[in-house]
């Protein structure tokens, strides 16, 4: 550790205290990467602020110092969103974990971002409300990871993505300025600064308190599985269910692998072995509203050849259900040492090819791919299972990666639907934006952070950027 | 013609024919088009402002600031992508919404936000002016709508935010800031919106009193049920309120709730569960529709759901023109023409606060020289 490093080390500690910094290596390395587990690179410093002041204060004195910052939720991230490949310091939010407030008349909390997401629900359900966005990390992501990455989960084929629900924030900018935008208004007053910094990967700033809108929980919930002897079918019934315009809360499809992972794992959720798919769909509201849905479910799924379909109303049977499907990436550990989540999103009335394609690209690799995604946004997530001690079996992981990409955009889809560009995803943006794009981005970005130090190296490929800045400079 | 009139022409390939408040109206025909009349105006510092083109800009744009030339996007018409099972649509920017919504309900689909006049409201100016659709209780605001948008800047460039699928996190969501933005973060010339399905079936309930507080209190009754109604809004008339709430969906859950509305709040009177048919309910919809009354000459206040009757009442006895409370989204409106001044209005952002100067630093990035800015501090 250098001279000056350690005398930031030691400023630090007097605005954090003691157990505020992290500068021994040890304790360094739990933080060197986040759920992408193939790029790692150890922080320089770690810090763990308790608050928006003590973190505004660490802010300015970085800012001073000059120094790469990196913000950190839990690290379940899986994009590399939260890897400091640029070294310098990160900013954890485990010591902010405070429900500062519940509004349950105007349905909304105030949170410090380091709560976890299911904790927000269990703080808020004895109101009758919870909070509807379910990444399948839910038990271990906190609020602030989901704020940086838009997340997403299941239900938010209903409910919406993160950012549907943030209603305000307090974001301590790169320089330690502390914006306030924490009032719960419906519309903003100016700019939607808060619809801009919600998915900004922790390149704007860092959110350190969030004002989330809550939801009442259903009166009804009933869940069904479908059991498909055919992924193409099970594609085909998730694309008419849309067409149909059925409005269920959750619609996920499980494949084979997944499946026989799931049941192989003690999160067992009774999938039937020899299905080739399974479609999980959940649906919510009042009891008539709920059984005519699934009964829409159930006709649709039935046409694209279920041989059953098992409907679920009770808590315990539906629990089971999900654990499974949310399990489903821990399982999946039992197929090899390591796990390439992809993440893409395609029309959803091309499913059924897509997910084709994308099977196709990992057999052409020799590679397992085991799929399992939210069909009913077109989310699809192939997960191949690999071993990163083995460079040729990475190599064709990320070639596969770069390919599944590329097919849908082609077909008119995006890189990311919810776990965000990081790393994993920086080349893919030259392929889907065009430089004007990525100028324009790359400008909003600096508006925020004019001397591109918060999480650098992420989310915009800067090397695009600065070409297209010449060009411009010489057009102007 | 003017040697400017000139350049104009040459640049749309086209005369220009009309003025409007003492600038022309320019009425490209292509997104480029658009982009290279901003790329003059910063060249030769003009100020430029876009118009949908299906209505004549009013004084009052004009005396915000300097207008050098308008910029109607009429020529901008027509869907761009829209495939009847995906539950998108991609519309030019000067596309009526009248346009938008008729293709989407033949296939089943509705577009949010129920604007009050789709006939004269585009695309491209409902997004730009954030406008509030009657469905906002239930479906969120526009901004969750807006899926993506096409930008026109004054670089010369069109760029590209968000996408045409229901779920995308690629990028910054540019598009959302774009939203509400009145054009100052460039021309939006394209968007791509989320549908919902149109309902089966649909119920209304409506009721006249003379007095604010019972007006209120019956939508708070409404409000503490479990039915997920579309509005509940309140619209001021002569002789006092007319409460009215809706509530669409399947025609067997419409009746289910229905009954549980009455319950709460007997006085009310139902249209009954009708299916949406184009029929009788449907016009009622659009009655209720086109008594939104924001826009120019209107302001609106968001307040807490809970603060919102103590608000009304406080407006009411400072004699502002209250004309709408949206009960369920704490949002009250009123004509600004007879109070302009008054203290309860919303402030706007403090000059100098953290967040003046993020705005400020964001417009700059987009429009460094000002040209589409309303104000001289942007």
């Amino acid at each position: 550790m250098t001279a000056a490093l350690r005398q930031l080390a030691d400023d630090l500690r007097a605005i954090l205290g003691p157990r505020g910094v992290l500068d021994e290596v040890t304790a360094r390395v739990p933080y060197e990467c986040d759920g992408l587990a193939f790029m790692r690179h150890v922080p320089d410093l770690v810090i763990l602020p308790r608050t928006t002041r003590e973190c505004a204060a660490a802010m300015k004195l970085l800012a001073r110092a000059g120094v790469p910052v990196v913000a950190r939720g839990a690290g379940t991230g899986l994009s590399g969103g939260a890897t400091p490949v640029s070294g310098g310091v990160l900013v954890g939010t485990a010591r902010m974990r405070d429900v500062l407030e519940i509004d349950a008349r105007n349905r909304f909390a105030r949170v410090q971002t380091g709560v976890v997401n299911v904790d927000l629900t269990h703080a808020c359900e004895a109101h009758g409300l919870y909070y509807a966005p379910d990444p399948s990390s839910q038990k271990a992501c906190t609020i602030g990871g989901n704020v940086a990455e838009n997340s997403g989960g299941p239900h938010c084929f209903k409910h919406g993505t993160t950012s549907r629900h943030i209603l305000g924030l307090v974001v301590v900018t790169a320089e330690g300025e502390v914006l306030d935008l924490s009032r719960p208004l419906l519309e903003p007053q100016g700019l939607d600064l808060v619809g801009l910094f919600v998915g900004s990967e922790g390149t704007f700033g860092i959110a350190t308190e969030a004002t989330i809108a809550l939801t009442p929980a259903p009166a009804v919930v009933e869940t069904a599985l479908a059991i498909h002897l055919d992924l193409d079918a099970a594609c085909d019934a998730v694309s008419q269910m849309i067409a149909e315009r059925v409005e269920p809360s959750a619609i996920e499809i499980l494949d084979k692998l997944t499946i026989e992972a799931v049941e192989n794992s003690v999160l067992a959720a009774g999938y039937p072995k020899d299905a080739e798919a399974v479609l999980l769909v959940e649906a919510e509201g009042c009891d008539v509203e709920v059984r005519a849905t699934m009964d829409d479910v159930e006709r649709i799924a039935r046409q694209h050849g279920a041989v059953d379909v098992r409907r679920a109303r009770d808590a315990a049977q539906r629990t089971k259900l999900w654990a499974g499907r949310k399990g489903a990436y821990g399982a999946m550990g039992r197929v090899a040492p390591d796990l390439y989540v992809s993440d893409a999103v395609v029309p959803r009335h091309r499913l059924r090819e897509l997910v084709r394609a994308v099977t196709e690209i990992c057999r052409e690799r020799h590679l397992k791919v085991a799929n399992v995604f939210h069909a009913g946004d077109g989310n699809l997530h192939p997960n191949i299972s690999y071993d990163r001690r083995n460079p040729d079996e990475l190599r064709r992981v990320l070639e596969a990666g770069d390919e599944i990409m590329k097919v849908c955009i082609a077909a008119g889809g995006s890189l990311t639907g919810e776990h965000g560009v990081g790393l994993e995803k920086l080349s893919g943006m030259e392929w889907l934006f065009t430089r004007d794009d990525l100028a324009a981005q790359c400008r909003v970005r600096e508006a925020w952070d004019p001397m591109v130090r918060m999480n650098p190296g992420k989310t915009l490929p800067l090397r695009a950027c600065m070409e297209t800045r010449t060009k411009e400079q010489t057009r102007s | 013609m003017t040697t400017r009139d000139l350049d104009w022409a040459r640049i749309l390939d086209q005369e220009v024919r009309e003025v409007v408040l003492g600038a022309p109206v320019l009425r490209p025909t292509t997104e480029q088009a658009v982009a290279d009349c901003l790329l003059f105006g910063q060249q030769h510092g003009l100020k430029l402002r876009a118009v949908s083109g299906l209505r004549t800009p009013r004084p009052a744009r004009a005396q915000e600031a300097r207008v050098d030339a308008w910029i109607s996007l009429e020529a901008l018409r027509g869907l761009v992508d829209w495939h009847p099972h995906e539950g998108t649509v991609t519309a030019r920017a000067g596309t009526p919404l009248a346009e938008v919504e008729a293709i989407a309900e033949s296939a089943g689909w509705r577009v949010l936000p129920q604007v009050p006049d789709p006939l004269h409201t585009t695309v491209g100016g409902m997004i730009s002016a954030g406008i509030s659709g009657l469905e906002r209780l239930r479906r969120g605001p526009l901004r969750h709508h807006v899926l993506g948008v096409r930008l026109a800047l004054p670089n010369g460039s069109v760029v590209r935010s968000g996408s045409r699928l229901v779920k995308n996190v690629t990028g910054y969501d540019v598009h959302r800031a774009a939203t509400g933005a009145r054009g100052e973060l460039g021309v939006v010339v394209e968007a791509s919106l989320r549908l919902v399905p149109l309902p089966r079936a649909a119920f209304r309930l409506s009721w006249n009193s003379s007095s604010w507080t019972a007006v209120d209190a019956a939508a708070q009754a409404l409000l503490s049920t479990s039915v997920e109604f579309d509005c509940v809004r309140s619209t001021r008339m002569p002789d006092g309120w007319t409460l009215v709430a809706w509530y669409s969906g399947r025609p067997e859950t419409c009746a289910v709730m229905e009954q549980e509305a009455l319950r709460a709040v007997p006085q009310m009177q139902s249209s009954g569960v009708d299916t949406w048919d184009g029929g009788p309910l449907a016009a009622a919809w659009n009655d209720t529709r086109a008594s939104e009354a924001a826009g120019e000459g209107c302001l609106e206040l968001g307040c807490l759901r809970t603060e919102c009757a103590t608000q009304v009442e406080q407006l009411l006895k400072s004699q502002a023109d209250v004309r709408l409370v949206d009960h369920g989204l704490a949002r009250i409106v009123l004509r600004d023409s007879l109070h302009p001044q008054k203290p309860m209005h919303p402030p706007s952002v403090a000059a100098g606060s953290v967040q003046a100067q993020l705005e400020l630093r964001l417009r700059r990035a987009l429009d460094p020289h000002g040209v589409l800015a309303r104000s001289p501090a942007s």
